[in-house]
């Protein structure tokens, strides 16, 4: 193990990211380029989508809400399995910054399911009638929401840092174990009481001129997403190594990250 | 590929569906925006917890 | 071989069995409660009929919530948790026995009840045998379930609305099965197929939540 260290980068470069202080240093000279990426893509899809796309056969103007719906969600989803991963780092290499990205993941994917919500909810509006359907997806969707304010407010109850850290990565786990479970069972709850409706929510051939400025939402919304993640993550390294000596320099206003 | 609307006006209106396109489109923005701001303003306030411990350090050591 | 399962078994019957009148709280809970729902919705048997498989399920879900908090609280504060700890033993086979001793104590007579409530709320004839089935291994996954909820949360204060909050997306799945299970019968369905999900559900249950609520109680040492 120890010639490991010694000669394989691999190995150093996964301590390395293990450290608090790097991580910092590292996030704050990609932050910039990320976030003129982000914003370059997010400006770029939404104009698309919202001025330049074709309408939609039947439902007219307000499609072009999937634009922000789609990426949104997705990322809700994939927030919890980022959070629930970095948790399980932490738990097995007990590594400290694995749980501070995890504790950042938190608030981030709240706040994007929250979004998925509001919108799939102001499209269903125009679309079916009406504000809140009880299907599959707007169901799991909404108890993906709880999960995430589940583990919010346990980050927040533990004295100890240490066993909040954990706490909260054995409830990520725990809940990234339910999540297909839930969704299966939600999804089959649905068809068993709307037996024969069309496809609520179906995801139609999209027209390439429809699809084109998804996309671009899409990878711009990882970007965003991770723009945000690593913005959560910073703010909690500053809380957590307040007393070490690179963090007073910084607070002195010292040497350039 | 063409501008889908006759003019400006037109974009916010969509036809009688702009409310709830720019609705949603305004709260996305606000959550966005508040995912930004708040973990800059956190760590602003955390370094300035720091230099706040630093500097009672010193008074009460009884120098500058 | 046992580890540690019987023994604990045993000592939380004789406990729970020492606090009787605490002990049946949810049951004298769930027995009450639903009896609000004729008084606030409707005392109309039809009406009742349709509703009564999902208030019965969702009444016993609510009533092993208002349990479970106590699972390990008691023994946090005396103690005798530090005990279980520091013993020997794989963990899991202490947590596993306090478990089925939580579910024989409240979700075991709540089955042995539902019938009566049954009667109470127009539930039809073909739905009461589903309902003890379904009951039966339903509350058995909520105690298990239940279980990590109580250790993730056993030494903060307020526990208890919190483990609620930690809880309930996880229940969500064994009340779509249980309550269906009971709907499938009453409209001629089989309604072995939610039944065995159910089981399956039992099934992992048992065999992984005693392992998460073994890794989250070794925490309430650290916090």
């Amino acid at each position: 193990m120890n010639r490991l260290l010694n000669w394989s980068p691999s190995w150093q470069w996964f301590h390395r990211l293990g450290s608090p202080r790097w991580f910092y240093q590292a996030s704050g000279r990609w932050l910039p380029w990320l976030s003129l990426l982000a914003l370059t893509l997010l400006l770029t899809g939404l104009v698309w989508g919202l001025g330049f796309a074709p309408q939609d056969a039947k439902q007219g103007n307000s499609f072009r809400i999937i634009y922000l719906h789609v990426p949104v969600s997705f990322l809700a989803l994939a927030g919890y399995y980022i959070m629930a991963i970095a948790g399980a780092i932490g738990l097995i290499w007990k590594m400290k910054l694995s749980y501070m990205v995890m504790k950042a993941a938190a608030p981030v994917g709240a706040a994007l399911t929250f979004l998925a919500l509001f919108t799939g909810a102001v499209w269903g509006k125009p679309t079916w009638g009406t504000y809140w359907v009880w299907d599959a997806r707007v169901t799991s969707m909404l108890i993906l929401l709880f999960l995430y304010l589940g583990i919010l407010a346990l980050q927040y109850a533990f004295h100890s840092n240490e066993a909040g850290n954990k706490a909260s990565a054995i409830l990520a786990l725990v809940g990234t174990a339910n999540i297909p479970i839930i969704y299966k069972s939600v999804d089959w709850w649905y068809t068993l009481h709307q037996p024969a409706t069309i496809k609520l929510t179906s995801a139609p051939s999209m027209h390439p001129d429809m699809f084109a400025p998804l996309l671009v939402m899409i990878v711009g919304f990882y970007c965003f997403y991770t723009v945000a993640l690593l913005l959560f993550t910073r703010a909690e390294i500053l809380r957590r190594e307040r007393k070490s000596v690179w963090v007073r320099e910084l607070a002195l206003g010292g040497p350039a990250l | 590929m063409k501008f889908q609307f006759e003019d400006i006006t037109q974009l916010f209106v969509m036809d009688g569906h702009g409310v709830f396109v720019w609705t949603a489109v305004l709260v996305s923005l606000v959550v966005m925006l508040w995912l930004i701001v708040k973990p800059l303003a956190d760590s602003r306030s955390a370094l300035k917890d720091v230099s706040g411990d630093i500097t009672r350090a010193a008074l009460t050591r009884g120098d500058a | 071989m046992h580890g540690g399962f019987s023994a604990y078994l045993r000592r939380d019957l004789l406990l729970a069995y020492r606090r009787r009148g605490e002990a049946a709280s949810p049951l004298i809970f769930f027995i009450m409660v639903s009896t609000l729902i004729p008084l606030g919705i409707t005392p109309e048997s039809g009406r009742l009929a349709e509703i009564a498989p999902g208030i019965i399920w969702v009444m016993a879900l609510l009533a092993t919530l208002l349990s479970t908090d106590g699972l390990f609280a008691n023994d946090y504060q005396d103690g005798s948790l530090e005990q279980l700890l520091i013993s020997p033993q794989l963990l899991a086979m202490p947590v596993l026995g306090k478990v089925t001793a939580h579910w024989m104590v409240t979700g075991l007579p709540l089955t042995l009840v539902s019938p009566l409530l049954g009667v109470m709320l127009s539930l039809p004839q073909e739905g009461y045998l589903p309902l003890l089935a379904s009951l039966a291994l339903g509350t058995a996954c909520l105690s298990l379930i239940g279980a990590v909820g109580a250790a993730l949360t056993v030494s903060l204060r307020r526990g208890g609305l919190l483990l609620s909050l930690l809880v309930m997306p996880l229940y969500m799945p064994v009340i779509i099965f249980g309550s269906a299970t009971v709907q499938s019968a009453i409209d001629g369905f089989v309604w072995f197929g939610p039944l065995a999900i159910l089981g399956a559900m039992l099934a992992a249950a048992v065999a992984l939540c005693p392992l998460a609520s073994a890794g989250a109680l070794r925490l309430a040492s650290i916090n």
